[in-house]
């Protein structure tokens, strides 16, 4: 028994040993910790900013308990993570609420819940990085936008973005980023809104009542690319899926496909000028109650191509305008607008 | 009333031993636990590795509450599992793998875990050497020296709700077996998001984006290996979306591919090519083809045959590609505003 006894202290010495070698590979936030503390899980930090100092590259940051833990700034490669059913609070009362800023870094943030109190700027800012992973956080109130991503390749998935003073997310600068099962609702300009050859993919989302417009897309020196599938789109003043020429020589191609596009000026809209370049492809879409057109196509240089989808109560079904074309093949539900065709040009399927 | 007492005594005698047994089939670990205790909720053990030492067969192990619990090598039915709410890590160092999977015949169950490498030289997330079944539900793999999860015999591996990010060898690799990725997501892998040598694999409401090679690749080299993929966003990956049989050993496959968004990964959108395995056959119907630099979609075999249907194809350099092999079109594609709308394709017709 004596050695039996022995052993195990030997295994307890040995697995203390491990823990604190392994400390800095996992540190640890609580209500109860403090910023004095090594952020470990006996002895827990009490903000994120603290804890991320402790923490090794590629480590991560564990949330134990119910608390807020302050505005931060990342410079290297981490996960951040309040398991589900723990409330991880960052109130932002000026400034940005997560800054992401350190070349080459990947990031995770998960279960995180961004609140403005104040002329706070943006929830999360992906100013220089590789990769950002946001999932299932929600994003609310900030004083600018809820997500600005400007590096890099963004994936934000199950995360809600309401109610910004500014946009829900913007993508600059020839980022990449991806919007699945999330909700992006009551933003004061765009839901989303994407500039300079920015490249979005949105899927399986909602993007509703925002002040706006549900999708902005401006044109870029390098095409800015849009996909939007399986979304809802609704309620917006202006366009659903909004496209804006911006300068000569800028492009855009946008694919929107098995959406539901209700309840906005136009469900979608493509505007360019002499010098530019947008093309619509809108595949299988049902798009109703639009105030003007469900599709609106405007301006020489401007192509929307329709196929496959249902238009139904709005004042037109399809518009072109000014030199612009909406092509259909022939495969369009377009009925009970005040006028469902003004005019599209035929085309086939191959 | 006696005999009432006498009844109830005994029974509560009943009760007391089968919950020492019923300790057995479920055991505990905690932050606060210790290795030398039995693993009961009273007296939780420490780590997963002494936690299953005192597990029965088809027992569980439950995490009570947030804090690293160590690699473990599983070698018997049984479900580890970190409730919502709790977050049970396992850090993976040099050489080893997060959990090990190695006996024959068992079913294995691991809910709610986070494994994270924190040695470039560690190796998988998950290794599955044996097992009949293996089911990943809820958790989160990342940073590993090889893949996340790798299945290396024929085993049934489900992934349901799983993040796999910024792996070195890849997200979800399957040797042999039969490979189920749904609801999860795969992010910035630095070789395939998801790759299959043999067996099949099936993908579901899934995203798979940024992975340095390729989102989802099948190379077989012996038996036909079956790939299936649905309502799946497969966005900036190296070299295709998807790519059937590019390396030498190619084919036979065969290849349903329907309801997904694929968009600018590096040249091809679904890249269909055979080696000397033999023939790959595949239906391709209703997805997005957007934005490559090379070909929406190529059969690029000469023991290739695809069926082509109802997608919308646009903006790449060439839409539909028949290089070599046999590409049905129904007529029912939209193909446009590709540098190139559709080459050499036979058409068919509908019935």
């Amino acid at each position: 028994m004596k050695q039996m006894i022995a052993l195990f202290g030997c295994v307890a010495v040995a697995v203390a040993i491990a823990d604190g070698a392994l400390a800095a590979q996992r540190t640890f936030v609580a209500s109860y910790g403090s910023d004095t503390h090594s952020c470990t899980l006996a002895a827990p930090c009490r903000s994120f900013a603290i804890a991320m100092t402790e923490t090794d590259p590629n480590g991560e940051v564990i949330v134990l308990d119910s608390a807020g833990y302050g505005a931060f700034t990342i410079e290297q490669s981490v996960s951040i993570i309040a398991p589900p059913g723990v409330y991880a609070g960052i109130s932002v009362f000026s400034g940005d609420g997560i800054v992401v800023d350190g070349a080459g870094i990947a990031v995770t943030l998960r279960g995180l819940t961004i609140n403005g109190q104040g002329p706070s700027t943006h929830g999360i800012q992906f100013t220089d990085g590789a990769q950002l992973v946001i999932d299932g956080c929600t994003i609310q109130n900030v004083g600018a936008n809820g997500v600005r991503v400007y590096a890099g390749t963004t994936s934000i998935s199950a995360t809600s973005i309401i109610r910004s003073v500014g946009s829900g997310v913007i993508v600059e600068a020839d980022a990449t980023a991806t919007i699945v099962d999330s909700r992006i609702e009551s933003n004061g300009s765009y839901g989303v809104w994407l500039l300079e050859g920015a490249n979005v993919t949105i899927e399986r989302s909602v993007i509703a009542k925002n002040g706006i417009a549900g999708v902005n897309i401006y044109t870029g020196t390098n095409a800015t690319m849009l996909a939007i599938s399986s979304s809802v789109v609704s309620d917006h003043p202006a366009s659903g899926v909004f496209v804006q020429p911006l300068g000569m020589g800028t492009s855009a191609n946008v694919d929107v496909s098995g959406n539901t596009i209700a309840r906005n000026d136009h469900g979608i809209h493509a505007g360019a000028t002499a010098g530019v370049t947008v093309r619509v492809n809108a595949s299988n879409n049902q798009i109703s109650d639009s105030g003007s057109a469900a599709i609106s196509a405007q301006g020489v240089g401007a192509t929307i191509r329709a196929s496959g989808n249902s238009m139904f109560r709005s004042t037109y079904g399809i518009l072109a305008q000014l030199g612009a074309i909406v092509y259909s093949p022939g495969d369009n539900y377009v009925r009970d607008n005040s006028t469902d065709d003004a005019v599209h040009t035929a085309d086939s399927l191959l | 009333m006696k005999r009432a007492l006498a009844t109830i005594c005994a029974l509560g005698a009943a009760l007391a031993a089968g919950d020492a047994m019923a300790l057995a089939q479920r055991t505990f670990v905690a932050s606060y636990g210790g290795d030398a205790d039995p693993c009961s909720v009273a007296l939780p053990c420490r780590s997963f590795g002494a936690a299953i030492a005192q597990t029965a067969d088809n027992g569980e192990i439950i995490v009570i509450d947030t804090a690293g619990y160590g690699t473990v090598s599983i070698t018997k039915s049984v479900s580890i599992i970190a409730p919502f709410g709790i977050y049970a890590g396992i850090g993976v160092g040099s050489g080893v793998s997060g959990v090990t999977v190695n006996a024959a015949g068992i079913r294995v169950r691991l809910k709610g875990l986070t494994i994270n490498g924190i040695s470039a030289s560690s190796r998988h997330g998950v290794e599955i050497l044996q097992a009949a079944s293996v089911s990943v539900e809820d958790c989160a793999i990342a940073n590993l020296g090889q893949y996340a999860v790798m299945t290396a015999s024929a085993t049934d591996v489900t992934l349901s709700n799983t993040t796999m990010r910024g792996n070195q060898g890849g997200g979800a690799r399957l040797q042999l077996g039969a490979l189920t990725v749904e609801g999860s997501r795969v992010i910035g892998n630095a070789n395939f998001g998801i790759s299959m040598d043999a067996g099949k694999t099936t993908v579901a409401r899934t995203l798979v984006t940024a992975n340095a090679q390729g989102g989802i690749h099948v190379s077989t080299s012996g038996s036909a290996g079956t790939l299936s993929v649905g309502s799946t966003s497969l966005v900036g990956n190296g070299t295709a979306g998807i790519d059937i049989g590019s390396s030498a050993a190619g084919g036979p496959a065969r290849v349903a591919i329907a309801g997904n968004m694929i968009v600018a990964n590096g040249s091809y959108g679904v890249y269909l090519a055979n080696g000397p395995g033999g023939a790959v056959v595949a239906d391709v119907g209703s997805n997005q083809l957007i934005g490559h630099s090379s070909q929406g979609l190529v059969t690029a075999g000469g023991s290739v045959s695809a069926r082509v249907s109802a997608n919308s194809v646009f903006g790449n350099n060439t839409g539909l590609a028949q290089s070599t092999g046999v590409l049905y079109t129904l007529g029912d594609n939209y193909v446009r505003d590709n540098a190139t709308n559709v080459s050499g394709s036979t058409a068919d017709s509908p019935l």
